[in-house]
């Protein structure tokens, strides 16, 4: 591999609650514009564009739909800025006026109808004479100028091309209806036989395998032409019949006319906005509340590249991340609407910043008694982890009180879940009840993770995190091949093996990014590369960031990502990196040279030869990645504690800042110092005694689910039921067996072939179709009630139970047994702990109405893994 | 969390009482979105599998050259005008109780995404999973609650989605004539009687207490008791056990369904809607009743017909009979048409860009056909309609606007049914 130039010359976007040096601020619009009479002049981007955003003009039911409005599109959440000048400059289709009317700027539409002075669907978005009146009629006398772009040639060629009415009309009429009816089949949507899609002018000149498809203005050297006319025997299209000849000669004078296609249908390259935002400041830098109906007006300034600094806070959108803590309105204005912490976000360009709220919990103020109590409760444990000292300081600012420690029995089932997808076994329980040692339960977490049951565990979330699925390996059909079976279990194994012996995460994941596709023989893992479902550059752009960076781009697709910095332009940029790394190439490396900017952290530049991935591994173990080992570490944070520190857990995203930046900052920076040692991160973790608390709340924390002041109740994982509903009915002799024979957990390699099955549906194990982590859902359903309380697989576990079989054949030769150890076993078996005296009694009570033994703890059996304290990971 | 929830939930829709028509109801609800008081209707989703011929069925081209027009003739229907195929003799003396659309067309002939699309109603895409129309009504219109909302026979396809899984069908094997019927995880099987079962419950509501006091604490622990509770209704409760057991009805009504499988299934269709079951998708799968027939399709339709012809027949005599089929909506079709000529093998292969669709129920106008393909059936000539269009008028018409937004896990808007509006002239007033 060829050595690659990187320079840093993208600045990062920072957000920052710090005024800089005592510099001129611009005051805000409001004030600027607040005469009708003004020497100042709006600009498009800085004041036009925000302003649309913020009347809500280009929102998705407004303007912004991809159908527009009453002939009126606008870039989704803005940032098209020559899209929307245009649109803006454009006439209005449906009436003689236009939008714009620099000699009499009242007369103008875009005037007319936010005022409503005419009919108008979005209603009075303003008033008259308000600034923002103002504004706009200031910006269309002084000729409504848009954003000039840097690019001296910011369209693409096509745009170029003259387009006659005619020719538009032919297209519409005549062209596009005959490409979607005889050419999309296999040339369209996801299809592109031949290498050929039709969707765009572009993509036919480009064409497919057997070259460029048309040559505008000349029908005689298009492929296309050729191949509807049946000329030749080699390429007849469309296959299915030749064309009429109308249709024919469509095509041959649409070619003559040199092609035309509507610049609206046009995926053009996005020139770059004309001016850059460097910094988004604001005040306060966080808000302290203490009292419902508290309010604070919060005040955003725009730092430019040009070191500009301007009021923006009449021109920025606000939000808040939980309108039960807090409220604001339109201008800024907060307000306290309940106890707890959340951030309040806010827009303005592509600049996204937010801003923490607290109210502390009021209940906190007089509950001496209960830290009393609850300190009595935790052993002293010499120094406090690093852990602990973070969540306890975010729990002391929100006057929150954790829970007590958890007891024994509680930790061992929790921690045998989370770590290794697997109930402990009765002798396993008794062992940990038993030892008195002050340092068994790290010794216990040491233990586990030496298990195979960790890797398997962890393997199939690695799994779940990177797409691995059967069937998106082999087809886009619905139904795994037998090959995609195989090849998804090499995958989970290649995984499997690396977490067992706990290669280094950034070494494992460096086998799946630089994956040589060429060969089989190889260290890597070439599948991830080759899904079916990776048709275009842009899913797998998505599908990388999503699995390795925990962000999601898909929004960006298509239009500014409303929540984050992203624009078409970064993800276009980004998917460039994959265009040689489509799942049917073998080779990766690319032609020609290319300078690409990657996520707004670097320009890279590549020449030929380069494999195009490897400046992305480079970049994401790179120790100041913002993502990478972040969004690992919050992952498996998220397995311990069923909420992210960032939650969703794949949503970084400015807008969705982490509960405890400080916590994530050091487990990430220490996992990286520690050479990504995964069971080093485990073990942190779980022996925290953030971990280890109670699901029981006191007082204070009743409410809290995201500072980790008590652990949360969550439904046992999929897997993690049906191979716990095989282990608490086997007979003791084979509990080894069940528990480490990883070719028939769910969670080992099952986890494959049972995707899809009707168990694993019911509890939401994820299909690995989509870059979501949502996909795997833990919310209790009504199915699965119906699952668990009467579905023949739980009834046949019931009546094939070899340790009920054992039991019963015991009492049969005549063996003495004694009720209440039978009893205990099934508490021991299915919660993990031993029976209170009066479940003893109850199920005593209820094994002497039943007819026979094997009744009697069949009944047990299914009422204990019916209860929440079975299906509920506490 | 839960109030985020809330607050994201954008949507609260409103739906409108018996007497007003669809317009009226599109009208209202762009203004009062917030109206309770209408009622949403139920509803039935006939899926046919394979891709019904369109042209043998209910679009044929008499006059079309013999290798497009095939071995079938069309017969006169019950409304002047209108023909279907000779071998729907019964659906041809009830025209008038549904529409036919002959105008749909798309480009998606590929049964994987095909079916994707026929039973969403969106495209598909890499990024958003759409949920089956059943999912949408379990999430807008539950059934009471010893009832499931949405019944799927068999296995659902697609699933909910991303409304979640708490809006997955209870799914059943088919009811097949003469064996005893049972539904995964409601019948009680191996001789378990309700009594039984009821001490079971009992033993079970008095060991359930770990979280007994902490009941409301977290949103888990409450969806357990709530659904559990759900469950044991559903499946000790009568109601749902009777709605599921065929056994019930005489043997003429066997009879007049029929004593296969797709008459067995809509039969219980019209049970479970009878018993309070909002919805039900009936999706036979290929194996038993494909209509992919890329060879012999006469042959085959031969045998397919019948049963298709007698037991929606049935279903739509037995709705109209117990005064249900102005409450339910009826909505059948496949995933694509098939191709105007027919190949070597005596046989059509798939084509989207024609295809029919057959609604019934609700506001539906009987006894029209909507849209017309030209002489070999193979376009739509003028107005065409997609999959999203019948999706769309099948919302509508159950009561649900099309256009009604939801929120995916990752906090996007997605349009119920992005790309298509409801075929207005479907319904009663226009």
């Amino acid at each position: 591999m060829k050595s690659f130039t990187v320079s840093f010359t993208l600045v990062w976007l920072t957000l920052t609650a710090q005024w800089g040096a005592a510099q001129e601020v611009v005051s805000s619009a409001a004030v600027q514009f607040a005469e009708r009479h003004t020497d100042a002049i709006p600009d498009f981007q800085k004041h036009v564009v925000p302003l649309l955003g913020r009347l809500g003009c280009n929102s998705a039911k407004c303007h912004g739909s991809f159908q527009g409005q009453a002939g009126f599109r606008l870039s989704l959440f803005g940032f098209d800025f020559q899209a929307d000048h245009s649109a803006i400059r454009a006439e209005a289709s449906s009436m003689q006026e236009n939008r714009i009317r620099t000699e009499d700027p009242e007369e103008s539409l875009i005037i007319l109808k936010p005022t409503e002075q005419t009919d108008h669907a979005g209603g009075r978005r303003f008033e008259l004479n308000s600034w923002e009146h103002h504004l706009l009629l200031r910006w269309i006398e002084s000729g409504a100028i848009g954003s000039e772009s840097r690019n001296t040639d910011p369209l693409p060629q096509v745009n170029q091309t003259k387009s006659s009415p005619e020719g538009m009309d032919l297209f519409k009429k005549k062209i596009q209806p005959l490409f979607e009816n005889h050419c999309y089949e296999c040339h369209g949507f996801n299809n592109r036989k031949g290498g050929l899609q039709v969707k765009t002018r572009d993509m036919l000149l480009q064409g497919g395998s057997s070259g460029s498809a048309i040559v505008p203005g000349n029908p005689e050297e298009s492929l296309l032409i050729q191949a509807v006319r049946y000329s030749s025997d080699a390429l007849q299209m469309p296959p299915s019949g030749k064309l009429d000849p109308m249709q024919i000669s469509d095509l041959e004078n649409w070619v003559r006319m040199r092609a035309p296609w509507p610049a609206d249908q046009i995926t053009a390259a996005l020139g770059p906005p004309n001016q850059k935002l460097v910094k988004l400041h604001y005040k306060p830098a966080e808000i302290l509340f203490h009292a419902v109906g508290d309010t604070l007006q919060i005040q955003v300034i725009a730092e430019w590249e040009n070191g500009e600094r301007e009021d923006v806070t009449c021109l920025a959108r606000f939000q808040t991340n939980n309108d039960a803590v807090v409220e604001v309105d339109r201008d800024g204005l907060a307000t306290s609407t309940g106890e707890g912490d959340t951030h309040l976000v806010v827009f303005y360009d592509n600049g996204v910043a937010s801003i923490p709220v607290l109210r502390p919990y009021r209940s906190s103020d007089n509950l001496s008694s209960v830290i009393h109590r609850d300190s009595d409760e935790v052993p002293s444990r010499g120094s406090v982890h690093p852990i602990d000292r973070y969540v306890d300081a975010k729990l002391s600012k929100l006057g929150l009180i954790a829970s007590a420690r958890s007891s024994d029995v509680e930790f061992l089932r929790r921690v045998s879940i989370d770590m290794t997808g697997t109930l402990p076994i009765p002798q396993e329980v008794i062992a940990f009840l038993t030892d008195q040692s002050s340092d068994k339960r790290i010794r216990k977490i040491n233990e586990l993770l030496d298990r195979s049951t960790y890797a398997a565990w962890w393997s199939n979330k690695l799994c779940d995190f990177t797409g691995c699925s059967p069937a998106s390996i082999q087809s886009l059909l619905e139904v795994a091949s037998e090959e995609g079976y195989v090849k998804a279990s090499q995958w989970y194994e290649w995984i499997y093996r690396r977490v067992a012996a706990n290669i280094p995460y950034d070494d494992l994941v460096e086998g799946i990014m630089l994956a040589d596709l060429s060969s089989q023989e190889t260290d890597g893992m070439p599948y991830f590369w080759t899904r079916q479902s990776l048709e275009k550059p842009k899913d797998t752009a998505m599908s990388v960031a999503h699995s390795f960076l925990g962000i999601q781009l898909q929004c960006a697709e298509c239009h500014k990502h409303p929540f984050d910095q992203w624009t078409q332009t970064d993800f276009n940029d980004f998917s460039q990196f994959f265009e040689t790394i489509t799942r049917s190439k073998r080779d990766v490396s690319i032609k020609e040279e290319k300078n690409l900017n990657l996520l707004r952290s670097q320009i890279v530049s590549l020449g030929p030869d380069d494999d195009p991935r490897r400046p992305i591994m480079d970049w994401m173990r790179d120790r100041n990645n913002p993502w990478f080992a972040r969004a690992f570490v919050n992952r498996v944070w998220a397995g311990y504690f069923h909420v992210g520190i960032v939650d969703p857990p794949d949503q970084f995203t400015p807008a969705n800042p982490p509960s405890n930046p400080e916590l994530l900052d050091w487990l990430t920076d220490s996992f990286v110092e520690n050479g990504y040692d995964m069971k080093w991160l485990h073990r942190q973790i779980a022996g925290s005694e953030t971990y280890q608390r109670s699901w029981k709340p006191n007082d204070t924390n009743r409410n809290d689910r995201r500072n980790f002041s008590r652990a949360i109740p969550r439904r046992i994982p999929a897997e993690v039921i049906y191979d716990a509903m095989k282990q608490v009915t086997a007979a003791a002799d084979e509990l080894d067996e069940v528990r480490t024979n990883l070719r028939r957990r769910a969670s080992g390699h099952l986890s494959m072939r049972m995707a899809g099955t009707h168990a694993m549906k019911v509890f939401g194990k994820p299909d690995r179709a989509i870059n979501c982590d949502c996909e795997r859902v833990n919310a209790p359903t009504l199915l699965q009630a119906v699952f668990v309380q009467n579905d023949p697989l739980v009834r046949m576990r019931l009546a094939e139970s070899s340790w009920i079989s054992e039991m019963e054949q015991r009492v049969e030769s005549g063996a003495s047994f004694d009720k209440r150890e039978l009893i205990r076993q099934v508490w021991l078996r299915t919660v993990n702990r031993l029976p209170a005296d009066e479940e003893v009694a109850r199920s005593v009570k209820h094994l002497n109405l039943t007819d026979s033994l094997t009744e009697g703890l069949s009944d047990l059996m299914w009422a204990m893994i019916n209860t929440k304290e079975f299906l509920l990971n506490h | 969390m839960g109030n985020q929830f809330t607050r994201r939930e954008l949507l609260r829709v409103g739906t409108l009482g018996g007497g007003l028509t669809l317009s009226g109801y599109l009208r209202l609800c762009a203004t009062e979105t917030q109206s309770e008081k209408c009622s949403k209707r139920s509803a039935i989703f006939i899926f046919l599998e394979g891709g019904p011929s369109h042209q043998d069925m209910f679009d044929l081209k008499p006059a079309a050259p013999s290798d497009v027009r095939g071995e079938f003739n069309p017969i006169a229907t019950q409304v002047s005008g209108l023909q279907i195929c000779e071998h729907l003799p019964m659906l041809a003396a009830r025209a008038a109780k549904y529409a036919i659309i002959r105008s749909v067309s798309h480009n998606l002939a590929d049964h994987g995404i095909g079916k994707k699309y026929l039973l969403t109603g969106n495209k598909p895409s890499q990024t958003v999973s759409y949920p089956e129309y059943g999912s949408v009504i379990s999430r807008e219109y539950p059934s009471e609650a010893d009832l499931p909302t949405y019944v799927s026979m068999d296995e659902a396809f697609v699933g909910p989605g991303y409304l979640g899984s708490q809006h997955s069908p209870l799914t059943t094997e088919k009811p097949r004539h003469g064996f005893p019927y049972s539904v995964r995880g409601v019948s009680l099987e191996d001789g378990l009687t309700v009594a039984k079962y009821k001490s079971q419950k009992s033993l079970l509501d008095d060991l359930d207490t770990a979280f007994r006091g902490f009941e409301e604490l977290d949103d888990q622990v409450r969806g357990l008791d709530r659904f559990s509770e759900q469950a044991y209704d559903i499946i000790s409760s009568n109601r749902t056990r009777s709605a599921f057991d065929l056994s019930m009805e005489n043997s003429s009504e066997n009879e007049r369904f029929g004593k296969h499988e797709f008459g067995q299934t809509l039969l219980l269709a019209a049970r479970l809607i009878e018993a309070g079951v909002h919805f039900v998708t009936v999706r036979l799968r290929p194996a038993e009743f494909d209509f992919d027939t890329h060879s012999d399709n006469f042959s085959r339709l031969r045998k397919l017909l019948p049963p298709l012809d007698r037991s929606l027949s049935a279903l739509l005599d037995r709705l109209d009979e117990r005064c249900l089929l102005s409450s339910t909506a009826i909505f059948a079709a496949g995933e694509f048409g098939r191709t105007p000529k027919i190949n070597s093998g005596g046989g059509r292969d798939h084509w989207a860009r024609a295809m029919c669709a057959l609604m019934a129920g609700g506001d539906i106008r009987g006894g029209q056909v909507i849209g017309e393909t030209d002489a070999t059936a193979s376009e739509p000539v003028d107005e065409r309609f997609t999959p999203d269009d019948l999706a769309a008028s099948f919302f509508a018409n159950i009561g649900i606007r099309p256009d009604m937004e939801f929120q995916t896990n990752v906090g996007r808007p997605v349009t119920l049914v992005r790309d298509g509006r409801p075929i207005r002239r479907l319904f009663s007033d226009e």
